[in-house]
């Protein structure tokens, strides 16, 4: 009779657990930090609003790659929306892990009333189309690397800030004379390659040639990465082992005159709290040989084709890109800049980031990483070869590249 | 007292250097867990400082770390005591029994030891989703008894071995049945080893990441993931990283104060004796 | 009967965990697949581990991770042994002390070693910087030059591991008779010859074991490499484990990455297969 009496207390247990769940849940994937943070906020709201729950599965970068790999291609179900940026989106849509979500786009009962889709900047549409133009993710977050200096140390010592090749390295060739020098993400890594390729596209060169082919043994590309290696000579101690987070540390304590680092981390560098420099900063685009450039480095929001939720999981990518939710993602996080046209010019963001205007102009000219397939290997290697002409002036530029050349043309 | 000699005195300068060499990088963490940005990065070292609780207030509150100590606990506990009593049971049969092939087997399981984790994650994320325990505590629980099963078969094989055969043949004559001569007689004589197994176990399940973070959902994380969405962020906020750095190793430093005598004796174990 | 019984649990454990994903591991080495994309797997039977033999990153992996294993294995075995004969003949509590302190490093979780590394090795605000300094040794390239990174990662890794060395020797030690030592005394025996002729040959087996545990451990070793350098600069500093997990993950290469892990595990078995093999033996005596 005991046995009975509880089983029905655990039945009765069960039902009122599954009954308290019953409310719609989301499992959002994506990187933590301080964006995480600001957007965390914004999700809590909305799901109060809307009486569903929001799970914020914010986690270490190195391993959210892994992650969503893992889940996705197991079909877990795990996730209802992903954080995914432009160079593993070919992968996963190859490998038909994402949504497509042209229909959901037309349905104004899922996009809300004033979702104006043709306010999104063009260029990340078409990163985020798959090749027969069917549109996977929703373009949300855009950064670039900019030059950043120090106003106060470039007055004193009488430089105007540097916008071409010759005049960054005069003036970092002069502090590091004096001691300093410039602060560089020249570790082997993903820093690197992205710095390479605003160079690239600053010289009017690219790692491909016209017809597609890899081209890395072409003058102009010698010429950029010649050029890497006569600045890292001028390179703030320990640039070479640096990603973005340290370089930002020696400009954000006033360490560094100036450096290179990504406009997405910025905020830290303008916070009273956090910086011993805030308001003495100047932003620029990277100084080029031939024209402006920049990179357009970016993030969207994708719905897995294995998602149980995919049409509540829109609404939220939805209102994640809305005009309001965007700008309240930059009011919390400055750095934060959307693919919102309507919003670049907005004079209230504008006011709390002053790196905006040059990141816009960068932006305006950017150019993308590589994404074809092979791509992730090609800038592996890549790093690796930059790596080791950043590291010793002797190494010879022209060597390193018809080697990475070699290496890899036969898969493009 | 005798007189000190030079070599005395150089032993001691040796002695406090490597006192001095294992204690700063661990207590400039936890002085930077207590610093404020601008004073974590100065080009000298700041030891006089105004202290904050601002990074441990941001940890606990931007990350569920009360969640995770527990999950953490969990995990670490019940792996480890499955190890034990699989592992010890496993050396018994192993080495108290005239088993066919008992040392091919021994190999065997010593062979897992090796086993890269890169090469197992993929096929056991898929096994744990397969049976439904993906998200539960139960994958990194699994995960970590496995590790460290090998390495603590190996172990108790030791300790058992040099358990005196006189001992369990007493007991065979009294009547006794083999579990009630290992349970009698053998498990009070390898407690250090249990000990050692236990200590070793815990440490290990209690930083993995790899499977915690992999076969676990936002539920079911356990410290070093929570820790690793500090230190692995695209921006390192190191007071913050350094608060959950100190939170989660101080507790165990100060086990390992207790317990490090186990550690040893229990290690070395039948390779000391012999 | 009761012995299988008793065996069944660890063998279910070991077989569900360990030998069945490696089965499938080296299954998968074989062919060329990107995860996800199963379907359209190529069979290439041995061509991975030809790319991997061909390849130079690959090959510099190899030589890094057996280089590191080398460095931080003798380097532990020198210092841990080294502060556990200094401790040996202490007065006892005070030795006991010294111990306990020596062990906190062994606790700690690798992320949290590769954080404080970091920081330490920082040339603007790392304490290593700031001594090196003062000795006028600024320029030290540190964890930005091909020459010196990978010696970095073994000081951090000795750091961490060399603790366990002293606790594990030290144990060792204790057994050694006293009458030895006594008699060395006698004899008039220097310090070295003690070390070489008494202390080292007796502690053999404990050496043994050492060589073991920390040997495949640095062979394997991930996180703290990961953490400092990420396999740079110009590849000075990936191991085995580092390019796994690139080609796997990274670059999607999941069949190759498989060749490479298994690759990994011969390794490991060629090199400590005999350690392994030697204490299964001493201890079936």
């Amino acid at each position: 009779m005991r046995n009975v009496t509880l089983a029905m207390l655990g039945v009765a247990v069960l039902v009122g657990w599954s009954g308290s769940v019953a409310a719609q849940t989301l499992t959002v994937s994506r990187w933590a930090g301080p964006q995480a943070d600001a957007q965390k906020v914004l999700l809590d709201q909305y799901a109060a609003e809307h009486g569903i729950e929001i799970r914020f599965d914010a986690i270490d970068y190195g391993q959210l790659k892994q992650k969503q790999t893992l889940n996705m291609s197991t079909k877990t179900g795990e996730y209802d929306l992903i954080y995914v940026p432009e160079a593993w989106f070919g992968e996963y849509s190859e490998a038909g892990y994402l949504e497509p979500l042209t229909k959901y786009v037309e349905n104004p009962e899922l996009t809300g009333e004033n979702w104006d889709m043709l306010d999104f900047s063009r260029a990340g549409m078409d990163v985020y189309s798959d090749a027969d133009g069917a549109l996977k993710a929703l373009p949300y977050f855009a950064q670039t690397p900019l030059l950043v200096y120090n106003k106060t140390m470039l007055e004193e010592a009488g430089f105007e800030p540097p916008q071409t090749w010759d005049e960054l390295l005069a003036v970092a060739k002069y502090f590091k004379e004096q001691g300093t020098g410039i602060a560089l993400p020249f570790r082997q890594g993903s820093a690197i390659t992205n710095v390479l390729a605003v160079l690239l596209a600053g010289n009017e060169t690219d790692f491909f040639a016209a017809d597609g082919k890899l081209d890395l043994t072409n003058p102009a590309v010698v010429e950029t990465v010649n050029f890497m290696q006569d600045l890292a000579q001028y390179g703030f101690n320990g640039s070479n082992g640096w990603h973005w987070d340290e370089v930002n540390k020696v400009l954000q304590f006033g360490q560094a005159p100036l450096g290179i680092t990504a406009s997405g981390l910025f905020t830290a560098l303008e916070d009273e709290d956090q910086s011993n420099v805030a308001g003495q900063l100047g932003y620029a685009p990277i100084p080029h040989n031939k024209r402006v450039a920049g990179l357009l480095q970016m993030w969207g929001w994708a719905i897995p084709a294995d998602s149980k939720n995919k049409e509540e999981a829109f609404k939220l990518a939805a209102w994640l890109t809305s005009k309001e939710a965007l700008t309240a993602m930059s009011e919390a996080d400055p750095s934060f800049i959307s693919f919102r046209q309507s919003l670049g010019s907005d004079p209230a963001l504008a006011a709390t980031a002053p790196w905006l205007q040059a990141a816009n102009e960068a932006l305006a000219s950017g150019v993308t990483l590589p994404l074809r397939p092979a791509a992730p290997e090609l800038l592996t290697s890549l790093a690796t070869g930059l790596s080791s002409v950043v590291t010793d002036p002797n190494a010879d530029v022209g060597g390193m590249l018809s080697g990475v050349q070699d290496a890899e043309a036969g898969k493009f | 007292m005798r007189k000190p000699t030079v070599g005395s005195v150089a032993k001691w300068v040796a002695l406090v250097l490597f006192c001095v060499w294992t204690i700063v990088p661990i207590a400039l963490v936890v002085l930077n867990s207590f610093k404020k940005a601008k004073d974590i990065f100065t080009t000298t070292p700041t030891l006089f400082f105004t202290p904050t609780l601002d990074n441990y207030v941001n940890a606990f509150t931007k990350a569920n770390f009360g969640l995770f100590y527990l999950n953490s606990i969990v995990v670490a506990l019940v792996s480890t005591v499955i190890v034990i009593v699989v592992g010890t049971f496993a050396a018994y049969a192993l080495t108290n029994f005239r088993l066919p092939f008992a040392n091919a087997i021994a190999g065997g399981f010593l062979l897992g030891k090796l086993v890269p984790v890169i090469s197992i994650l993929l096929p056991l994320f898929v096994m744990i989703n397969a049976i439904g325990l993906r998200g539960t505590l139960a994958g990194p629980i699994i995960a970590h008894a496995a590790l460290n099963l090998p390495f603590v078969i190996w172990l108790m094989m030791g300790f058992i071995r040099d358990v005196p055969r006189e001992l369990a043949q007493a007991a065979m004559i009294d009547g006794c049945t083999r579990m009630q001569i290992f349970w009698k007689v053998i498990f009070p004589i390898i407690l250090p080893g249990v000990a050692a197994a236990f200590v070793l176990s815990m440490q290990y399940s209690w930083n993995e990441l790899l499977f915690s973070l992999q076969l676990t959902t936002l539920d079911t994380y356990t410290l070093p993931v929570g820790i690793a969405s500090f230190v692995g962020a695209i921006s390192v906020d190191w007071g913050l990283s350094s608060a959950a750095a100190t939170a989660t190793m101080v507790p165990l430093i100060i086990v390992g104060f207790f317990v490090q005598k186990h550690i040893a004796q229990g290690t070395t174990g039948g390779a000391v004796k012999g | 009967m009761l012995a299988w019984l008793l065996l069944i649990p660890a063998a279910a454990v070991v077989v569900t965990v360990m030998i069945l994903p490696l089965g499938f591991a080296l299954f998968a080495s074989l062919f060329q697949y990107s995860l996800g994309q199963e379907d359209r797997m190529v069979f290439v039977f041995l061509d991975n581990y030809v790319r991997f033999f061909t390849d130079p990153v690959a090959l510099h992996a190899l030589f890094n991770t057996l280089l590191f294993t080398v460095l931080s294995l003798s380097l532990c075995l020198a210092v841990g042994v080294g502060v556990a004969v200094l401790l040996r003949d202490m007065h006892r509590p005070t030795a006991n002390v010294l111990r306990a302190i020596y062990a906190m490093p062994i606790l700690i979780s690798p992320i949290i070693v590769s954080l404080i590394w970091r920081y330490m090795y920082d040339p603007t605000y790392g304490l290593v910087y700031w001594l090196l300094h003062l000795f006028g040794l600024g320029g030290f390239p540190g964890l930005t030059s091909s020459a010196t990174a990978l010696i970095c990662i073994v000081i951090a890794d000795v750091w961490h591991t060399a603790p366990f060395i002293i606790l594990v020797a030290s144990a060792g030690l204790t057994v050694i008779p006293e009458e030895l030592y006594e008699a060395a005394r006698i004899d008039n025996a220097n310090p070295l010859q003690v070390l070489f002729k008494i202390t080292l040959p007796l502690l053999t087996k404990v050496l043994v074991v050492l060589i073991l545990i920390r040997g495949t451990d640095a062979f394997r070793t991930f996180d703290l490499i990961y953490g400092l350098t990420g396999g740079g600069p110009a590849n000075a500093t990936t191991s085995l484990s580092i390019y796994a997990y690139q080609q796997a993950f990274e670059n999607n290469q999941m069949g190759y990455a498989m060749a490479a892990s298994i690759v990994t595990l011969a390794c490991l078995v060629v090199l400590f297969g005999p350690f392994l093999r030697n204490s299964a033996q001493d201890q079936g005596e």
